[in-house]
């Protein structure tokens, strides 16, 4: 079992295996040894959001580990489809926005690519279709471009967005 | 990192780090991409990123590294474990959390340095990402990088001119810029590359994962030092070949794509491809690609850039298209093959290779290298007919059964050189329609040996093993695999514009022998021994048979040691030239000679290959030697002493087998599994071993010493000078010590180079070990039973000749002539006879301690001798005689001991010669005369056989009271 506190204090105790998705765990955990099991410390991840965290991390514990090699030809995510998410992955990233960007953060400072991926496909998939000013209601995220500007970058983008 | 921490204000997709922003981007299609870039400035800036085109690129196909310009691809193994060693290390920093990924250490696309002359280091670069990043998430304002106010907005970066080397300052900004400062990883490499591209950038944010598999090993670390091109390395660029030329991962680049940022270089891509893509919306063989191109090549290579635009799901609905574009290109594809077959037929070279260059640009052209295989007409080829295989062989009525079962080997390589020969037409075809990268010969050449060569293979191996047996199927296989091997070797090099892949080729080749291989060691092994068995069982019925005369012809050369030993040396020689003489030269000789086998064309078609067909010796010879030979091997050793234990003949034919065996299993074995040639080959040397030294030396060796245990000591010795046993014992000791070297010389030759002497757990190597320890165990028992005869006989000789009144003349006026007495010189000739025997037969070890053994008992046996006589103290001048004789025998061993205590028997004559008193009582007790050799009892023993022993007894009795 592997002890983990979150960012606020909470403890939380898994599976060795379980707490090996992340490659951050897995690797502290291979430099400490077996000797050693005071809890380890995440000042990055809420308890909240750790326990969602964990439940991904035991849902896949017996899928295969990617290796470095995979990882780096994976990167290429265009080639995968946005839309291929498994029933139980698309369940478990129906949260609020919020969490889902906690969660992807998460992801990424613990280093579980899997869930990166399908935290930003799910995040993909929301911008998917709409229009800038969607975008950005949705996101809630100002528009700082002078009218002069915005009328470049559509001209600019404009051989992408008819297809 | 800390501050967040504490106020924790709920994350935002604004405030989400520009890595994670990029990898959400990459999921979009590109027509969403085009509306976040409006959404604001920092999704603008994100959108553009090279990480989010640099997938799409790879997906498409296309790099933008010039493979021509070697090194310049960022990425190595060591670089990549670096870069992720530094990333993780940084995560686990506190507050690491935030950090963005790794891959901003790996591309340094977002904060490297814009200056050539960045100062920085590696370490000083990262840690400036991690100062920088660490702002991002807390900066929740809409320019999260405070670097790109300036350079952002200024300027529109995206859209570049295409002319790239312009582009590059304006590029390089357009992303995040990043702090002038920052370091240039790459530095320390810049030496390395001639050119520093900015193409290097590109590798830089996606290389380390294109890379992947096919590092340079060359250049390290991010892609920042990349942006420090220098103008003249540019023009250079823009002066290289304009041809698409493929990379090393299997993407394209294309020099108009040069020097062009990922973004940018897509959407020449995307633009240009897009109109035919969605043309197929609602056309299919009149679509878009047909109407504007006419050139077959340039439309298949147009259609295979549209394939992989599809396969890369750039846009929402793509089911329908791709399925209108696949059938498309299945139709057209067929066409081309239509074309090509049309062509095939006609024997239009130019025009088979438009179409088979169309096909190659469509989909690497399989398709269009199967029909030109399916129609070849290698395969309908009948010159060589498998089912005719059995009635071409020579009629049994006229020919023997090995000439028939060469027959089989001689066709199949006939088969084979038919078979190059048309292969090497085929390849001047093949090389001028096909391009080199369809890899059309080696499909070919494989498909010729899975089909045709195998076809034949299997129905001339059938009628070997089912029609003439297991020795000819080996022949038949061994000689099957070089030819193919052979055939291998010539086609790989038959035409310099073709190239083979001979590795695939090899497999195919060993598929077709697979099941042949499969059991090939164990009949090849079975066969062997059973063919020593029964030249073994020949041998020992022979020898029964001739047994029953007595084994008088005993080779006289053992009684001359010099004969002796130019005798082995002749034999050795000869042995050498024997087995060792090429093979060819066996065709000289009368075949008809102890079934001989013809060997004809197999013989030349092998080659240089030892693989001799059981020949027995005399008919290897050379021709001028052959005589000679054959009266040294066969007469001078085995037919002189036919009564011997041993035979070298039989020997020599044993070592003809192995040799036989071992060259078939050399052959066949490095053709099939090179890495089973050690084993393979020391087991035929464990057979031989086996066979030689269980079967035929341990008996030998039995047998003998069983004769020498019941040897009786012979009365007529002078004739002989040894009894028969003994001589029978060492002429084996001769023969077995002829054999160890003809095996080790045969070792040498032939098995060492195979296996590997060093290794002392192999078998072979336990094996010969054992063999060695084996014949010297023999060799010392048999040593210690003839001791035993020797002395025994010397003892007859004394017990028989030494007459009473040597030593104890009658006449006490008896004229002493100075000379020993017969008795002595008898057991002298007896000596040295054995002696002579012995030269030259074993190492100096074994003589030494053969000779002090006899020396010892010898010895004993003379003053064992001396107390059954009578000694007078006339006679005593006698004994001295006898005494000294036996010493001055001992000298001529030339073995220290042996003379050391004959020295003492020299003295003994002084007890004779005293006349009592004190004289004898000093002599009796002179302790350091007799060496400790003879004890004053045996001393007391000795005198009593004195005829005045009466006289003395006092002395000496007396004496003895005092020294008890």
């Amino acid at each position: 079992m592997v002890k983990l506190t979150s960012s606020d204090n909470q403890a939380f105790s898994v599976d060795r295996i379980v707490a090996e998705r992340s490659v951050l765990l897995k690797n502290m955990l291979e430099d400490v040894g077996d000797s050693d099991d005071s809890p380890i410390p995440l000042p990055n991840v809420t308890a909240a959001i750790l326990k969602k965290v964990l439940e991904y991390c035991e849902h896949h514990k017996t899928d295969p580990l990617p290796n470095a090699e995979e990882d780096k030809d994976n990167i290429d995510s265009s080639r995968r489809r946005v839309d291929d998410i498994e029933e139980w992955d698309a369940q478990f990233i129906k949260v609020d926005n919020e969490v889902l960007f906690e969660i992807i953060l998460a992801a990424n400072y613990l280093d579980i690519k899997a869930l990166l991926d399908l935290g930003c496909k799910s995040v993909a998939n929301m911008i998917k279709g709409k229009t800038a000013q969607e975008i950005r209601d949705m996101f809630n995220i100002e528009n700082d471009f002078t009218p002069e500007e915005e009328e470049q970058i559509r001209r600019e983008n404009e051989w992408a967005a008819d297809a | 990192m800390k501050a967040k921490k504490a106020v924790l204000p709920p994350p935002t997709f604004s405030s989400l780090p520009p890595d994670l922003v990029s990898r959400v981007f990459g999921f979009l299609p590109v027509a969403d991409l085009a509306r976040v870039a409006q959404v604001s400035r920092r999704t603008k800036i994100l959108s553009y990123a090279d990480e989010v085109f640099l997938p799409k690129l790879r997906s498409l196909g296309v790099s933008l590294v010039d493979p021509l310009l070697g090194g310049v691809s960022v990425e190595s193994g060591g670089g990549g474990a670096e870069v992720d060693r530094l990333a993780t290390r940084l995560k686990q920093l506190p507050g690491g959390g935030g950090l963005v990924s790794q891959k901003y250490l790996e591309t340094g696309s977002l904060f490297a340095a814009t200056g050539p002359g960045a100062p920085s280091d590696d370490l000083e670069a990262t840690d400036l990402t991690l100062s920088v990043s660490s702002d991002a998430p807390s900066n929740t304002a809409t320019e999260p990088i405070a670097t790109t106010s300036t350079s952002a907005p200024s300027s529109d970066p995206a859209i570049a001119p295409s002319a790239s080397a312009s582009t590059s300052p304006s590029g390089s900004t357009a992303n995040v810029a990043s702090p002038s400062s920052a370091g240039s990883p790459t530095k320390k490499i810049s030496s390395a590359l001639p050119v520093m591209k900015k193409s290097a950038i590109v590798v830089g944010a996606g290389g380390l994962k294109a890379a992947g598999k096919t590092n340079s090993g060359l250049s390290i670390g991010g892609g920042g030092g990349a942006r420090s091109k220098s103008p003249s390395a540019s023009k250079g660029n823009v002066a290289a070949s304009t041809k698409p030329t493929a990379t090393a991962n299997g993407a394209t680049f294309y020099p108009h794509l040069r020097g062009l940022r990922p973004r940018d270089a897509f959407k020449l891509i995307y633009v240009e491809l897009l109109p035919y893509y969605l043309d197929f919306r609602t056309h299919a063989k009149d679509s878009k690609v047909f109407r504007d191109h006419k050139d077959m090549v340039t439309v298949s290579q147009l259609l295979c850039r549209i394939s992989k635009f599809a396969k890369a799901k750039l846009i929402l609905d793509t089911d329908d298209i791709n399925f209108s574009l696949e059938t498309t290109m299945e139709w057209y594809e067929s066409m081309l093959l239509g074309q090509f077959e049309r062509a095939y037929d006609a024997k239009q070279i130019t025009e088979m290779k438009r179409n088979a260059t169309a096909c190659f640009e469509l989909n690497g052209g399989a398709s269009c290298v199967q029909l030109f295989c399916a129609k070849n007409p290698i395969f309908f080829d009948h010159t060589f007919n498998p089912s005719l295989v059995a009635s071409k062989l020579p009629s049994l009525a006229t020919s023997s059964a090995e000439v028939r079962g060469y027959a089989l080997a001689d066709d199949f390589a006939l088969f084979i050189d038919h078979t190059l020969e048309s292969c090497s037409t085929q390849a001047t075809v093949v090389g001028q329609v096909f391009n080199p990268a369809m890899d059309a010969m080696t499909i070919f050449v494989s498909k010729v040996f899975e089909d045709s060569i195998a076809e034949y293979l299997v129905a001339v191996l059938t009628v070997a093993r089912d029609g003439e047996g297991i020795a000819i199927y080996l022949h038949t296989l061994a000689t099957s695999v070089h030819a193919c091997d052979q055939f291998l070797g010539f086609i790989s090099t038959a035409d310099a514009r073709v190239t083979v892949k001979t590795d695939l080729i090899r497999d195919a080749m060993r598929k077709i022998f697979a099941k042949d291989w499969e059991k090939y060691m164990i009949i090849e092994m079975d066969h062997l021994v059973k063919r020593m068995d029964a030249e073994l069982k020949k041998w020992n019925n022979r020898k029964a048979r001739s047994n029953a005369g007595s084994p008088d012809g005993a080779a006289s050369y053992l009684t001359d040691a010099e004969k002796a030993m130019a005798h082995k040396r002749e034999v050795m020689s000869t042995f050498k030239k024997v087995l060792f003489a090429p093979v060819a030269l066996g065709k000289s000789v009368g075949i008809a000679l102890m079934g001989n086998k013809a060997k004809g064309q197999t013989e030349s078609l092998l080659g240089s290959e030892s693989n001799s067909p059981d020949s027995p010796i005399p008919t290897m010879q050379p021709n001028g030697g052959a005589s000679i030979a054959k009266d040294t091997v066969t007469y001078h050793l085995d037919d002189g002493s036919l009564g011997s234990l041993v035979s070298l003949e039989l020997c020599l034919n044993l070592m003809h087998m192995s040799k036989e065996s071992l060259g078939r299993v050399l052959v066949i074995t490095a053709a099939i599994d090179y890495t089973q040639l050690k084993a393979n080959a020391g087991r035929v040397f464990v057979k031989l071993l086996e066979a030689i030294g269980e079967g035929h030396m341990n008996p030998a060796f039995s047998s003998a010493i069983a004769r020498l245990e019941s040897a009786k000591p012979v009365d007529n010795w002078s004739e002989k000078a040894v009894n028969i046993e003994s001589l029978q014992f060492f002429e084996l000791v001769h023969i077995a010590d002829l054999v160890h070297q003809m095996l080790d010389v045969y070792f040498a030759e032939d098995v060492r180079p195979w296996i590997d002497e060093n290794d002392f757990l192999s078998d072979v190597m336990i094996e010969k070990k054992k063999f060695d320890r084996s014949s010297d165990d023999n060799v010392a028992h048999g040593m210690d039973k003839a001791i035993q005869v020797l002395i025994e006989q010397v003892d007859h000789i004394l017990d028989t000749t030494q007459l009473p009144t040597d030593y104890n003349p009658t006449n006490e006026n008896h004229v002493y002539d100075f000379k020993p007495t017969k008795a002595c010189l008898d057991v002298i000739a007896c000596l040295n006879a054995h002696t002579r025997l012995l030269n030259g037969v074993t190492n100096k070890d074994t003589l030494e301690l053969f000779f002090g053994e006899v020396g010892v008992r010898l010895f004993n046996v003379i003053c064992k001798n001396l107390k059954k006589r009578q000694v007078s103290p006339s006679g005593a001048l006698q004994l001295i005689c006898d005494m000294n004789k036996y010493h001055e025998w001992a000298t001529t061993l030339r073995v220290a001991s042996v003379p050391r205590l004959f020295l003492v028997l020299k003295e003994l004559g002084a007890l004779f010669m005293a006349d009592g008193g004190d004289e004898l009582r000093n002599l009796v007790h002179d302790t350091e005369r007799y060496q400790g050799a003879l004890p004053v009892e045996e001393i007391y023993e000795l005198l009593a056989s004195r005829t005045d022993y009466k006289k003395i007894q006092k002395f000496v009795e007396a004496k003895e009271c005092i020294v008890m």
